[in-house]
């Protein structure tokens, strides 16, 4: 199954197809920058579009620390996306474990990006299938698309600042499928008058979108701050 | 006379029936005014309208001389009542249900007061106990306590000797008595039974199908000049004759089967007895009763028969 | 007046049916507050297992303030059964007991009397709401601590800053007030009409009933009626912890409400000022 995945990806980006090794060290030059940061820092400000929840923006801070601890610490409560906004750095971090192969040039936030797609030679991980847009003269990922075992396809998309040199965002937005949420009235003991409500597709996407400001870098967060939640 | 109630004209219709009908009455102050008819004559809506628990279909009701449509809270904080039967809040205690009505008839002094009705009716020592513990009689007493609570001008018991014992009865015609007599209260009393009327009250009323049929006082109403007599003899139409012929025929109101109906004066019975004696008349018994004793048991036994006119 | 109010309160407090109503809620939010402290992740998690298929939901969900929401949409339903317990009884059960001869033979109007009824029972109102309150606040951060609240609609989950809770709270309870004061009136307008003690208060929970079955059909016949049935209104409480908050039609339903506790008092005053006392 991977082997006709990967040969009708081939076939499909054939008329660019790049030397293996160019993405590879596009993403190596990427993973690089962003193993200066030990670890951060900073303020996070969360916004919610969720279909079937109403959440009001929430602040908060964020902590990371390499190779993959990483908490969001809220007053509230949150949504997040099951995996953290490094997941994707953190599941290519070996070159040897995946194909990288170039797909063309897209346009992604006013900047050309060269499209990578990875795939993992090991069936057994979380990732299925990646599809990054890196920006190649700043060696960072504007966008990408990762396909997961468990939850489905993700979309990361991340806009640089300040902390580009770090490869550190200023922003996130993570783009989910979601199943529509519904349970019995009876279930959730909901008395309100009945709604005309229209029938809404059984699935929709969510988006969350982070906005970091305030980043500390290399501060030798203890592993305590990441004792609860990851 | 200085009345302390007066009726005039009061009417009560349910729809065609009247309950009371175009009733005029007056009950002067410090007297005890008997209310007597059997049941189902009009008494207790009479004495409702007058407490304003039933607002008249016509007719205009004054106590105090004051109009009871007015001044109706005014009249109310001067009258004590028993209506019916005394009913209280059986989950309270005497002194609770005294103090809650107290409160609201704004007694004065109120636990002087309450200690003061407790003894007169003969209920201290059991004030207490919860209501619903009491006999029907000790009701009746806490209902008379109730009543006085608030040191009314005017008590109104309805048929406040329903359910009490003999010994009862009497504590509660002296208790009537002590009213009257020593604290200058004016008290209407409901009955249907004449003699009780006729051992405490000085005026009453007889009321039958919602009139008043007679009123007065008790002394002349009650007198003994004023007797039915049945003159049970072997010849009726020789023995009327008789009294025709004499000075005695105006006495006679009808013949019967076997016996002459007079009515008469206590005195004229030895001088009627002596007359048909003389003239050879058998007389094998005579009966006589009061004529309005006489209307009042008519009634009783048989409302529906009895005929207003009858009396008069 | 303030003589007739107390003596009513004094009535209402020394009746032992009044504490049915105080023991009932604190039976039952007890035990929800129990078995929410057993078992009430299962429930949020059978409740959020969509979401949780594609999100991490993060921060104490099963908090003071998610409890005692599931509190008062479990109770709000049966309070109503409580109010007319004690408001049915009001003026029938003086009927029924005879002593309304004795009351009404006082130096007080009907009206006042009648007052003295109503404001009464919607102090005993107000205090099953604030104990409600209590029990349902008190013990759920007490247990379960604070924390944002999971607004659970049955297609939708709206999620409240803790911050902004407490004042939905109160303005809910306001609200509820407001709707078991219409019960009261109900219940008392019954009441006013009968001289037994269970008619008034067995037609109030008939009609509520009713009208609540009414309202949770799905039927289009029913749709035309609903806006005019109280209990529709009742609900109202609940829109308090939208998010955004649909002011129009809370106003428009606390003003029906409002109209209903003036309709309900209107007849009870209309009928028992006039009313001729035979019993």
């Amino acid at each position: 199954m991977k082997s006709f995945i990967v040969f009708a990806l081939i076939a499909l980006c054939a008329p660019g197809v790049f030397a293996q090794s160019a993405p590879k060290a596009l993403i190596h030059a990427i993973q690089k920058k962003f193993a200066q940061v030990k670890d951060y820092s900073a303020t996070v400000r969360m916004e919610f579009d969720i279909p079937s929840v109403r959440l009001t923006p929430v602040e908060g801070d964020v902590y990371f620390k390499q190779p993959d601890k990483f908490r969001v610490k809220t007053e509230g409560i949150i949504f997040l996306p099951k995996q953290n906004p490094y997941f994707t750095l953190q599941s290519i971090r070996d070159t040897n474990a995946y194909v990288a192969i170039f797909a063309g040039e897209e346009t992604v936030q006013a900047t050309k990006t060269q499209v990578v797609n990875v795939i993992p030679h090991d069936n057994a991980g979380e990732l299925i299938l990646a599809k990054l847009w890196i920006d190649p003269g700043r060696k960072l990922i504007l966008k990408s698309q990762l396909t997961t075992k468990t939850n489905g396809t993700l979309t990361v998309e991340q806009g640089y600042g300040r902390f580009q040199e770090s490869a550190l965002p200023d922003w996130i937005r993570f783009t989910i499928d979601v199943a529509r949420f519904k349970v019995p009235k009876s279930v959730a003991v909901d008395l309100s008058a009945s709604k005309n409500t229209p029938n809404l597709p059984a699935k929709g996407t969510g988006t969350i979108h982070l906005i970091f400001t305030n980043y500390k870098l290399n501060q030798n967060l203890s592993d305590a701050v990441f004792a609860q939640g990851k | 006379m200085n009345s302390i109630v007066q009726l005039r004209g009061v009417s009560k219709m349910y729809g065609d029936f009247a309950a009371v009908d175009g009733m005029d009455l007056q009950v002067a102050k410090g007297e005890v005014f008997g209310f007597l008819g059997p049941n189902g004559a009009g008494k207790s809506t009479t004495l409702r309208m007058i407490l304003s628990l039933i607002r008249p279909t016509a007719g205009s009701i004054a106590l105090f001389g004051l109009d009871l449509n007015q001044h109706r809270n005014a009249i109310l904080g001067r009258i004590g009542c028993i209506v019916e039967k005394p009913d209280f809040y059986l989950y309270l205690s005497a002194l609770d249900n005294l103090r809650l009505f107290g409160q609201m008839s704004q007694t004065r002094h109120l636990n002087e007061r309450i200690e003061t009705v407790l003894h007169l009716v003969g209920l201290k020592g059991r004030e207490k106990d919860r209501v619903k513990t009491y006999s029907h009689g000790m009701k009746q007493r806490l209902g008379l306590a109730q009543a006085l609570l608030h040191d009314p001008e005017l008590i109104i018991l309805d048929e406040p000797s329903t359910g009490l014992d003999p010994q009862g009865i009497i504590e509660l015609r002296n208790l009537i008595l002590h009213l009257k007599n020593d604290l200058g209260k004016t008290v209407i009393l409901s009955s249907h039974i004449l003699s009780e009327i006729e051992m405490i009250a000085d005026s009453m009323v007889i009321i039958h199908r919602g009139k008043a049929v007679v009123q007065g006082k008790v002394s002349e109403l009650l007198s003994h000049e004023n007797l039915q007599v049945d003159v049970q003899v072997d010849e009726p139409a020789a023995a009327e004759t008789a009294l025709t012929e004499s000075r005695l025929g105006g006495l006679i109101l009808e013949r019967l089967p076997g016996a002459l109906k007079l009515q008469c004066a206590k005195g004229d019975i030895p001088h009627v007895a002596r007359l048909l004696t003389d003239k050879g008349i058998a007389i094998f018994g005579i009966q006589a009763t009061r004529s309005l004793e006489d209307y009042f048991l008519r009634i009783t036994a048989s409302p529906e028969k009895a005929d207003i006119m009858a009396f008069k | 007046m303030g003589t007739l109010l107390r003596i009513e309160l004094f009535k209402i407090g020394t009746k032992p049916r009044s504490y049915i109503g105080f023991a009932a809620i604190t039976v039952i939010v007890l035990l929800i507050e129990l078995a929410l402290w057993l078992d009430g992740r299962s429930y949020l998690q059978f409740i959020l297992q969509a979401l949780e298929q594609s999100f991490q939901v993060q921060g104490n969900l099963l908090n003071g303030n998610l409890v005692s929401f599931i509190i008062l949409q479990t109770l709000i339903v049966q309070m109503p059964l409580l109010v007319a317990l004690i408001a049915g009884d009001l003026v029938s059960g003086e009927a029924a007991s005879g002593t309304i001869r004795l009351l009404l033979t006082q130096p007080y109007s009907r009206a006042k009397i009648l007052w003295a009824k109503y404001f009464a029972v919607s102090i005993y109102v107000f205090l099953l709401i604030f104990w409600l309150g209590l029990l349902a606040l008190g013990g759920g951060f007490l247990l379960f601590g604070s924390g944002d609240l999971v607004v659970l609609k049955s297609d939708e989950l709206i999620i409240l800053k803790a911050a902004d809770t407490l004042w939905r709270f109160m303005a809910a309870f306001g609200i509820a007030f407001l709707s078991l004061s219409v019960v009261a009136t109900f219940a008392l307008m019954l009441s006013c009409y009968t001289d037994n003690s269970i008619g008034p208060i067995i037609a109030s929970m008939a009609v509520i009933i009713l009208f609540t079955i009414i309202g949770t059909l799905e039927v289009p016949l029913f749709d035309r009626i609903k806006p005019f049935l109280f209990t529709t209104h009742m609900i109202v409480w609940r829109s308090m912890f939208d998010q955004p908050l649909d002011w129009g039609a809370i106003l428009r339903s606390l003003w029906v409400l409002v109209l209903h506790i003036a309709l309900f008092l209107g007849v009870s005053f209309f009928h028992f000022t006039k009313k001729d006392i035979q019993n």
